[in-house]
Protein backbone atom coordinates (compact mmCIF):
# COMPACT_ATOMS: atom_id res chain seq x y z
CA UNK A 1 0.00 0.00 0.00
CA UNK A 2 1.44 3.70 -1.28
CA UNK A 3 1.27 6.80 0.61
CA UNK A 4 -1.48 8.20 -1.33
CA UNK A 5 -3.56 5.28 0.22
CA UNK A 6 -2.42 6.34 3.43
CA UNK A 7 -4.05 9.81 2.92
CA UNK A 8 -6.84 7.91 1.97
CA UNK A 9 -7.18 5.95 5.26
CA UNK A 10 -5.63 9.58 7.06
CA UNK A 11 -8.82 11.40 5.55
CA UNK A 12 -11.24 8.45 6.67
CA UNK A 13 -9.67 8.02 10.23
CA UNK A 14 -9.90 11.90 10.60
CA UNK A 15 -13.30 12.08 9.28
CA UNK A 16 -14.00 8.60 11.69
CA UNK A 17 -12.51 10.43 14.92
CA UNK A 18 -14.87 13.92 13.72
CA UNK A 19 -17.88 12.09 13.99
CA UNK A 20 -17.01 11.03 17.23
CA UNK A 21 -16.87 7.55 16.51
CA UNK A 22 -14.09 4.72 17.13
CA UNK A 23 -11.45 3.53 14.63
CA UNK A 24 -10.93 -0.03 14.42
CA UNK A 25 -7.85 0.03 12.04
CA UNK A 26 -7.67 -3.47 10.08
CA UNK A 27 -4.52 -5.37 9.01
CA UNK A 28 -6.46 -7.91 7.44
CA UNK A 29 -5.14 -8.91 4.14
CA UNK A 30 -2.98 -5.61 3.45
CA UNK A 31 0.50 -5.29 2.70
CA UNK A 32 1.70 -1.77 4.66
CA UNK A 33 5.15 -0.24 4.53
CA UNK A 34 6.27 2.59 6.83
CA UNK A 35 5.30 5.33 4.10
CA UNK A 36 1.93 4.01 4.07
CA UNK A 37 1.67 4.03 7.51
CA UNK A 38 3.48 7.53 8.24
CA UNK A 39 0.66 9.15 5.89
CA UNK A 40 -1.72 6.85 7.17
CA UNK A 41 -1.41 7.39 11.08
CA UNK A 42 1.49 9.08 11.65
CA UNK A 43 -0.26 12.94 10.63
CA UNK A 44 -3.02 12.13 13.37
CA UNK A 45 0.04 13.33 16.22
CA UNK A 46 0.24 16.77 13.86
CA UNK A 47 -1.36 18.55 16.52
CA UNK A 48 -5.05 18.40 15.73
CA UNK A 49 -5.63 15.37 18.33
CA UNK A 50 -4.24 14.96 21.75
CA UNK A 51 -2.39 11.69 22.22
CA UNK A 52 -4.57 10.61 24.77
CA UNK A 53 -7.75 11.24 22.24
CA UNK A 54 -5.58 8.75 20.05
CA UNK A 55 -4.93 6.01 22.47
CA UNK A 56 -8.75 6.05 23.45
CA UNK A 57 -10.14 5.78 20.49
CA UNK A 58 -8.10 4.37 17.59
CA UNK A 59 -7.44 0.50 17.79
CA UNK A 60 -5.60 -1.99 15.52
CA UNK A 61 -6.96 -5.42 14.67
CA UNK A 62 -5.84 -8.52 12.40
CA UNK A 63 -2.42 -6.68 12.70
CA UNK A 64 0.43 -9.53 12.18
CA UNK A 65 3.35 -9.21 14.70
CA UNK A 66 5.60 -7.77 12.15
CA UNK A 67 2.86 -4.77 11.12
CA UNK A 68 2.18 -4.33 15.16
CA UNK A 69 5.89 -3.95 15.44
CA UNK A 70 6.36 -1.28 12.16
CA UNK A 71 2.68 0.54 13.45
CA UNK A 72 4.50 0.94 16.98
CA UNK A 73 7.58 2.06 15.51
CA UNK A 74 6.03 5.07 13.24
CA UNK A 75 3.71 5.95 16.23
CA UNK A 76 6.30 6.66 18.19
CA UNK A 77 8.62 8.58 15.31
CA UNK A 78 5.43 10.24 14.89
CA UNK A 79 5.07 11.63 18.47
CA UNK A 80 8.49 12.45 18.53
CA UNK A 81 8.51 14.57 15.27
CA UNK A 82 4.79 16.34 15.14
CA UNK A 83 6.30 17.50 18.62
CA UNK A 84 9.29 19.72 17.20
CA UNK A 85 9.22 18.70 13.91
CA UNK A 86 11.82 21.69 12.37
CA UNK A 87 14.46 20.36 14.79
CA UNK A 88 13.99 16.57 13.28
CA UNK A 89 14.40 18.31 9.83
CA UNK A 90 17.64 20.05 10.41
CA UNK A 91 18.89 16.96 12.42
CA UNK A 92 17.99 15.24 9.04
CA UNK A 93 19.87 17.44 7.10
CA UNK A 94 22.73 17.69 9.24
CA UNK A 95 22.74 13.81 9.10
CA UNK A 96 21.88 12.84 5.42
CA UNK A 97 23.45 16.69 3.45
CA UNK A 98 20.22 16.91 2.51
CA UNK A 99 19.50 21.05 2.05
CA UNK A 100 16.68 20.45 -0.13
CA UNK B 1 20.42 -58.53 -2.78
CA UNK B 2 17.94 -57.10 -0.30
CA UNK B 3 14.79 -56.23 -1.41
CA UNK B 4 12.64 -53.60 -0.15
CA UNK B 5 9.12 -52.72 -0.74
CA UNK B 6 6.17 -50.28 -0.73
CA UNK B 7 6.48 -46.88 0.42
CA UNK B 8 9.53 -45.41 2.75
CA UNK B 9 8.34 -42.41 4.72
CA UNK B 10 8.96 -40.45 7.60
CA UNK B 11 7.11 -42.39 9.88
CA UNK B 12 7.92 -45.56 12.36
CA UNK B 13 7.50 -47.83 9.90
CA UNK B 14 10.03 -46.19 7.40
CA UNK B 15 12.38 -46.02 10.27
CA UNK B 16 11.93 -49.67 10.93
CA UNK B 17 12.38 -50.33 7.27
CA UNK B 18 15.69 -48.89 7.57
CA UNK B 19 16.68 -50.67 10.36
CA UNK B 20 15.82 -53.96 8.56
CA UNK B 21 18.04 -52.69 6.00
CA UNK B 22 20.77 -51.76 8.16
CA UNK B 23 20.62 -55.55 10.00
CA UNK B 24 20.56 -57.50 6.96
CA UNK B 25 23.72 -55.50 5.01
CA UNK B 26 26.02 -57.89 6.94
CA UNK B 27 24.24 -61.37 5.95
CA UNK B 28 25.07 -60.31 2.12
CA UNK B 29 27.82 -62.28 0.63
CA UNK B 30 31.54 -61.52 -0.45
CA UNK B 31 31.07 -57.72 1.08
CA UNK B 32 28.38 -56.99 -1.98
CA UNK B 33 25.12 -55.61 -1.16
CA UNK B 34 22.62 -54.38 -3.79
CA UNK B 35 19.70 -53.32 -2.59
CA UNK B 36 16.88 -53.50 -5.13
CA UNK B 37 14.03 -50.99 -4.75
CA UNK B 38 12.22 -52.25 -7.70
CA UNK B 39 8.83 -52.67 -5.43
CA UNK B 40 9.40 -49.41 -3.56
CA UNK B 41 7.09 -47.01 -4.81
CA UNK B 42 7.56 -44.15 -2.42
CA UNK B 43 10.82 -42.83 -0.97
CA UNK B 44 10.50 -39.59 1.20
CA UNK B 45 13.64 -37.37 0.18
CA UNK B 46 14.44 -36.48 4.01
CA UNK B 47 15.07 -39.98 4.73
CA UNK B 48 18.19 -40.31 2.69
CA UNK B 49 19.90 -38.49 5.70
CA UNK B 50 19.29 -42.05 7.72
CA UNK B 51 19.57 -44.08 5.03
CA UNK B 52 23.16 -42.32 4.33
CA UNK B 53 24.18 -42.78 7.51
CA UNK B 54 23.61 -46.61 7.42
CA UNK B 55 25.12 -47.35 4.71
CA UNK B 56 28.52 -44.71 5.15
CA UNK B 57 30.71 -47.56 7.09
CA UNK B 58 30.47 -50.51 4.85
CA UNK B 59 32.32 -49.08 1.65
CA UNK B 60 34.94 -47.74 4.26
CA UNK B 61 35.03 -51.40 5.61
CA UNK B 62 35.51 -52.66 1.89
CA UNK B 63 31.63 -53.16 1.37
CA UNK B 64 30.58 -52.42 -2.41
CA UNK B 65 26.73 -51.14 -1.96
CA UNK B 66 24.15 -50.55 -5.06
CA UNK B 67 21.18 -49.68 -5.28
CA UNK B 68 18.64 -51.13 -8.13
CA UNK B 69 15.03 -51.09 -9.59
CA UNK B 70 14.74 -47.77 -9.02
CA UNK B 71 11.67 -46.05 -10.26
CA UNK B 72 11.90 -42.79 -12.40
CA UNK B 73 10.46 -40.89 -9.96
CA UNK B 74 12.46 -41.91 -6.97
CA UNK B 75 15.65 -41.94 -9.07
CA UNK B 76 14.67 -38.53 -9.84
CA UNK B 77 14.34 -37.34 -6.06
CA UNK B 78 17.44 -39.01 -4.93
CA UNK B 79 19.38 -37.55 -8.20
CA UNK B 80 17.92 -34.13 -7.11
CA UNK B 81 19.37 -33.96 -4.22
CA UNK B 82 22.80 -35.49 -4.44
CA UNK B 83 22.37 -38.71 -2.71
CA UNK B 84 22.88 -40.71 -5.30
CA UNK B 85 25.91 -39.83 -6.43
CA UNK B 86 27.76 -41.04 -3.12
CA UNK B 87 26.88 -44.62 -4.67
CA UNK B 88 28.14 -44.57 -8.03
CA UNK B 89 25.64 -42.70 -9.67
CA UNK B 90 27.71 -40.72 -12.13
CA UNK B 91 24.70 -38.92 -13.68
CA UNK B 92 24.50 -35.28 -14.64
CA UNK B 93 22.64 -33.21 -11.95
CA UNK B 94 18.90 -32.30 -12.03
CA UNK B 95 18.40 -28.76 -11.66
CA UNK B 96 16.38 -28.08 -8.32
CA UNK B 97 14.05 -25.72 -10.82
CA UNK B 98 10.69 -25.87 -7.78
CA UNK B 99 13.52 -25.09 -4.87
CA UNK B 100 11.90 -28.38 -2.89
CA UNK B 101 15.10 -29.56 -1.93
CA UNK B 102 17.23 -29.79 0.85
CA UNK B 103 20.33 -31.49 -0.32
CA UNK B 104 21.91 -34.64 0.92
CA UNK B 105 24.84 -33.60 2.59
CA UNK B 106 27.46 -35.31 4.81
CA UNK B 107 29.12 -33.10 7.38
CA UNK B 108 32.01 -33.79 9.31
CA UNK B 109 32.55 -33.00 13.30
CA UNK B 110 34.44 -29.94 12.33
CA UNK B 111 32.03 -28.86 10.20
CA UNK B 112 29.76 -26.73 11.94
CA UNK B 113 29.88 -23.61 10.34
CA UNK B 114 29.27 -25.24 7.08
CA UNK B 115 26.13 -26.57 8.50
CA UNK B 116 25.03 -23.29 9.79
CA UNK B 117 25.97 -21.73 6.03
CA UNK B 118 23.58 -25.08 4.58
CA UNK B 119 20.95 -23.88 6.81
CA UNK B 120 21.02 -20.46 6.13
CA UNK B 121 20.84 -21.48 1.67
CA UNK B 122 18.02 -23.91 2.41
CA UNK B 123 15.77 -23.00 4.73
CA UNK B 124 14.40 -19.71 2.55
CA UNK B 125 11.38 -19.92 1.12
CA UNK B 126 9.98 -23.83 0.77
CA UNK B 127 7.07 -22.90 2.19
CA UNK B 128 8.08 -22.61 5.82
CA UNK B 129 5.68 -19.93 7.39
CA UNK B 130 6.08 -16.11 7.78
CA UNK B 131 8.40 -15.70 10.46
CA UNK B 132 9.86 -11.65 12.09
CA UNK B 133 13.90 -11.47 11.50
CA UNK B 134 14.32 -12.47 15.29
CA UNK B 135 11.77 -15.32 15.08
CA UNK B 136 14.00 -16.98 11.48
CA UNK B 137 17.36 -15.92 12.74
CA UNK B 138 16.69 -18.02 16.39
CA UNK B 139 14.43 -20.49 14.13
CA UNK B 140 18.13 -21.36 11.99
CA UNK B 141 20.30 -21.24 15.33
CA UNK B 142 17.82 -24.14 16.63
CA UNK B 143 18.46 -26.17 13.41
CA UNK B 144 22.16 -25.69 13.73
CA UNK B 145 22.19 -26.64 17.68
CA UNK B 146 20.54 -30.06 16.71
CA UNK B 147 24.20 -30.54 14.96
CA UNK B 148 26.24 -29.42 17.33
CA UNK B 149 24.35 -30.94 19.93
CA UNK B 150 24.17 -34.55 17.48
CA UNK B 151 28.19 -33.63 17.66
CA UNK B 152 28.44 -33.41 20.84
CA UNK B 153 26.02 -36.09 22.40
CA UNK B 154 26.88 -39.29 20.01
CA UNK B 155 30.85 -39.16 20.20
CA UNK B 156 30.55 -40.43 16.35
CA UNK B 157 33.48 -40.17 14.38
CA UNK B 158 31.51 -40.71 11.17
CA UNK B 159 30.01 -37.21 11.04
CA UNK B 160 26.57 -36.17 10.47
CA UNK B 161 23.85 -36.64 7.75
CA UNK B 162 21.29 -34.07 7.01
CA UNK B 163 18.24 -33.85 4.16
CA UNK B 164 15.20 -32.29 3.51
CA UNK B 165 12.42 -31.84 0.81
CA UNK B 166 9.88 -29.75 0.71
CA UNK B 167 6.82 -31.71 -0.71
CA UNK B 168 4.14 -29.04 -1.56
CA UNK B 169 1.59 -31.02 -2.59
CA UNK B 170 1.61 -32.42 1.07
CA UNK B 171 1.73 -29.27 2.87
CA UNK B 172 4.86 -30.29 4.58
CA UNK B 173 8.86 -29.61 4.97
CA UNK B 174 10.59 -32.02 6.03
CA UNK B 175 14.60 -31.76 7.44
CA UNK B 176 16.40 -35.18 8.87
CA UNK B 177 19.73 -34.94 10.67
CA UNK B 178 21.10 -38.43 11.32
CA UNK B 179 23.74 -39.46 13.13
CA UNK B 180 25.65 -42.56 14.11
CA UNK B 181 26.53 -42.28 17.86
CA UNK B 182 25.72 -43.93 21.03
CA UNK B 183 22.30 -42.77 21.26
CA UNK B 184 20.11 -41.16 23.46
CA UNK B 185 19.57 -43.93 25.80
CA UNK B 186 22.95 -43.92 27.01
CA UNK B 187 23.66 -40.91 27.74
CA UNK B 188 20.59 -40.40 29.83
CA UNK B 189 21.35 -43.26 31.88
CA UNK B 190 24.78 -42.91 31.82
CA UNK B 191 24.12 -39.03 33.34
CA UNK B 192 21.42 -40.00 35.69
CA UNK B 193 22.34 -43.17 36.82
CA UNK B 194 18.48 -44.61 35.88
CA UNK B 195 17.67 -47.69 33.66
CA UNK B 196 15.28 -45.73 31.21
CA UNK B 197 14.16 -47.63 28.08
CA UNK B 198 14.95 -45.80 24.95
CA UNK B 199 11.69 -44.12 24.01
CA UNK B 200 11.72 -43.07 27.99
CA UNK B 201 15.13 -41.93 27.61
CA UNK B 202 13.94 -39.73 24.91
CA UNK B 203 10.88 -38.28 26.36
CA UNK B 204 13.33 -38.08 29.69
CA UNK B 205 15.35 -35.21 27.23
CA UNK B 206 13.01 -34.06 25.34
CA UNK B 207 10.96 -33.03 28.48
CA UNK B 208 12.54 -29.88 28.23
CA UNK B 209 12.96 -29.24 31.91
CA UNK B 210 15.57 -31.97 32.31
CA UNK B 211 19.06 -31.62 31.17
CA UNK B 212 22.51 -33.18 32.19
CA UNK B 213 24.30 -30.07 30.74
CA UNK B 214 27.07 -31.64 29.43
CA UNK B 215 25.60 -34.16 27.47
CA UNK B 216 22.13 -33.86 26.95
CA UNK B 217 21.66 -30.12 27.21
CA UNK B 218 18.43 -28.59 26.70
CA UNK B 219 16.36 -31.01 24.95
CA UNK B 220 18.76 -31.24 21.70
CA UNK B 221 18.67 -27.27 20.98
CA UNK B 222 14.56 -27.94 20.07
CA UNK B 223 13.20 -26.18 22.54
CA UNK B 224 11.88 -23.08 20.54
CA UNK B 225 11.39 -25.81 17.54
CA UNK B 226 9.40 -27.92 19.40
CA UNK B 227 7.02 -24.55 20.44
CA UNK B 228 7.07 -23.57 16.91
CA UNK B 229 5.92 -27.03 15.99
CA UNK B 230 3.18 -26.86 18.69
CA UNK B 231 1.86 -24.14 16.75
CA UNK B 232 2.70 -25.04 13.64
CA UNK B 233 0.52 -28.43 13.59
CA UNK B 234 3.93 -29.92 12.44
CA UNK B 235 5.84 -33.11 13.69
CA UNK B 236 9.28 -33.89 15.83
CA UNK B 237 10.05 -37.29 15.47
CA UNK B 238 13.17 -38.71 16.74
CA UNK B 239 14.75 -42.29 16.51
CA UNK B 240 17.84 -43.36 18.86
CA UNK B 241 18.88 -46.56 19.85
CA UNK B 242 15.56 -49.10 19.31
CA UNK B 243 12.39 -45.99 20.11
CA UNK B 244 10.81 -44.11 18.39
CA UNK B 245 9.16 -40.83 19.65
CA UNK B 246 6.96 -38.46 17.19
CA UNK B 247 5.53 -34.91 18.95
CA UNK B 248 2.35 -33.76 17.37
CA UNK B 249 -0.59 -31.46 17.79
CA UNK B 250 0.68 -31.64 21.71
CA UNK B 251 0.68 -35.05 21.98
CA UNK B 252 3.60 -37.74 21.47
CA UNK B 253 3.31 -41.35 20.58
CA UNK B 254 6.41 -43.58 20.84
CA UNK B 255 7.27 -47.02 20.32
CA UNK B 256 10.30 -49.75 20.57
CA UNK B 257 11.42 -51.30 17.90
CA UNK B 258 12.52 -54.73 17.55
CA UNK B 259 15.90 -53.93 16.42
CA UNK B 260 18.30 -50.23 17.61
CA UNK B 261 18.67 -47.77 14.66
CA UNK B 262 22.68 -47.69 14.75
CA UNK B 263 22.58 -43.83 15.86
CA UNK B 264 19.67 -41.17 16.51
CA UNK B 265 17.97 -39.37 13.89
CA UNK B 266 15.82 -36.37 14.14
CA UNK B 267 13.52 -35.16 11.86
CA UNK B 268 11.41 -32.18 11.87
CA UNK B 269 7.89 -31.84 9.86
CA UNK B 270 6.80 -28.33 9.35
CA UNK B 271 2.97 -27.95 8.14
CA UNK B 272 3.22 -25.63 5.17
CA UNK B 273 -0.39 -24.77 5.07
CA UNK B 274 0.17 -22.89 8.33
CA UNK B 275 -0.43 -19.51 6.94
CA UNK B 276 -0.21 -17.69 10.86
CA UNK B 277 2.44 -15.61 11.33
CA UNK B 278 5.35 -15.92 13.76
CA UNK B 279 7.35 -13.53 15.88
CA UNK B 280 9.48 -14.23 19.70
CA UNK B 281 7.45 -13.89 23.01
CA UNK B 282 9.81 -11.31 23.44
CA UNK B 283 8.08 -8.95 20.52
CA UNK B 284 4.56 -9.72 20.85
CA UNK B 285 3.11 -6.03 21.05
CA UNK B 286 0.03 -5.23 22.70
CA UNK B 287 -2.33 -3.92 20.39
CA UNK B 288 -4.24 -1.66 23.00
CA UNK B 289 -0.35 -0.04 23.65
CA UNK B 290 -0.01 1.07 19.99
CA UNK B 291 -1.01 4.44 20.38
Amino acid sequence: MSSDDGEKVYKEIVKTLHDGQKVALSFEGAEVISAFLNVAVGQLYNGQFAEDFISSNIRPINAPPDDLHLLKRVVERAKVFYKDPERIKNANKEILGDER
Amino acid sequence: MIRMFGRIESTDDGFSQLITLHNLIPSCPDKVCEIDLTAVSWFDANMCASLGAILYPFPKDGWKIKILGMKPAIEGILQRNGFLKNFGFNRPKISDLNRTTIEYQKFDRTDSSAFTQYVERHFVGKGIPQMTKALKKEFRKSISEIFGNSIEHSQTEHGIFACGQFYPRYNRLDFSIADLGVGIMNNVNKKTGQSLNATQSIEWAMSGSNTTKSDISGGFGLKLIKDFIMHNGGKIQIVSNNGFYQYHKDSVRTKLFKEPFPGTVVNIEINTADKNKYCLTSEVVDPNKVF
